[in-house]
């Protein structure tokens, strides 16, 4: 259990934490992670162990030391519920905590929000992603997109995926995008020990590879990007002459 | 962000996949066998958008956006921009 280095002994930590929130938002902010019950089973967020802490507080001022030293139970909380659900049958007092609940309640959509706008953004993280190819087993690589602009409005992108540190492999792959299909027209590599190229299709490159000279995987890179803008427009009226007709 | 280099040259937006190509080369040769240099100019995960290139072949501009291209929002504002300088080490002939 983290305990502030301020906090003062004889007030539970929970109410501690709630004093000092309702007096700061900052505060508020940053007690938040460190919300963590006695009983060390669940966070008060879930536990409602500080509702039952300031219940005690507002009933005759029962915060002695005998009564907020006790380190709060997972039984405490069945024991809020009740007094909840009793309280819950008396109008005003339903009334009192309806005005409190929120408090409590509002911080979990708000979570909820932050976490999923984190999960879409990681989504979209392309960077870093794991190739599990099963020849030469699976392995982190290096995704290096970068979007072209394209004149015909085409979006366009050069891939490059390395792999190994150091570097052990590289592939550039000029990608398309037609009618929601995403494709690879043209595909570089040097895996299986020969640096080659995949013949030119659409939505995958053709599966016959095409070996070009052993050289580093540098050189390997930028021959395979200088090729690729070298004869991308004779490529395109190959692959794409007739069907790219049809597929339009 | 970091920005590598800058020597002021006359620069003109990417306006054809062949400019993209053009500027697309800097950023090879910047990578070279270290792609994990990458880091250091860039956050991980974001994307590049090559936007200008010079007059003289000499440098190239791009935009840094947040996610992969294909759902990049185009509306979205670019993160920062980079420019790469053609150097004799960088230079991929």
């Amino acid at each position: 259990m983290s305990r502030p280095r301020s906090a003062r002994p004889t007030i539970p930590l929970c109410l501690w934490s709630l004093n000092r929130e309702q007096q700061d938002p900052i505060l508020k902010a940053e007690a938040e992670p460190s919300w963590r019950c006695r009983c060390a089973l669940e966070t008060h967020a879930t536990h409602n162990c500080h509702e039952n802490h300031r219940e005690q507080k507002t009933q005759g001022g029962r915060t002695s030391a005998t009564s907020t030293l006790r380190p709060p139970s997972h039984h405490d909380r069945s024991r809020a519920r009740g007094q909840y659900r009793r309280r819950m049958a008396h109008p005003q007092a339903a009334q009192r905590l309806a005005l409190r609940r929120p408090i409590a309640l509002s911080r979990r959509p708000r979570r909820k929000a932050l976490r999923s706008a984190e999960a879409s953004r990681a989504r979209n993280m392309l960077i870093d992603s794991f190739d599990n190819e099963p020849t030469p087993g699976g392995q982190y690589e290096k995704v290096i997109e970068t979007d072209l602009v394209a004149d015909d409005g085409l979006p366009r992108r050069i891939v490059k995926r390395f792999r190994g540190r150091p570097l052990e492999r590289v592939s550039v792959a000029l990608e398309e995008r037609r009618d929601g299909i995403t494709g690879i027209l043209v595909r570089y590599d040097n895996a299986h020990d020969t640096f080659h190229r995949h013949t030119p299709g659409w939505p995958e490159p053709g599966g016959q590879d095409i070996a070009l000279p052993q050289v580093s995987r540098r050189q390997a890179a930028a021959f395979a990007e200088a090729e690729i803008r070298a004869c991308y427009a004779t490529w395109e009226a190959q692959v794409f002459g007739q069907e790219g007709d049809d597929l339009k | 962000m970091t920005t590598v280099t800058i020597t002021p040259t006359v620069m003109r937006t990417v306006v054809t996949l062949d400019d993209s190509f053009r500027a697309n080369e800097f950023l090879t040769a910047y990578i070279g066998d270290e792609p994990w240099k990458l880091d250091d100019l860039v956050p991980n995960g974001q994307t590049f958008r090559p936007v200008a290139i010079a007059e003289d072949g000499s440098a190239a501009e791009f935009d840094v956006y947040s996610g992969s291209g294909w759902d990049l929002d185009k509306t979205e504002l670019p993160l920062g921009r980079v420019i790469l300088q053609r150097t004799p080490a960088l230079s991929t002939g």
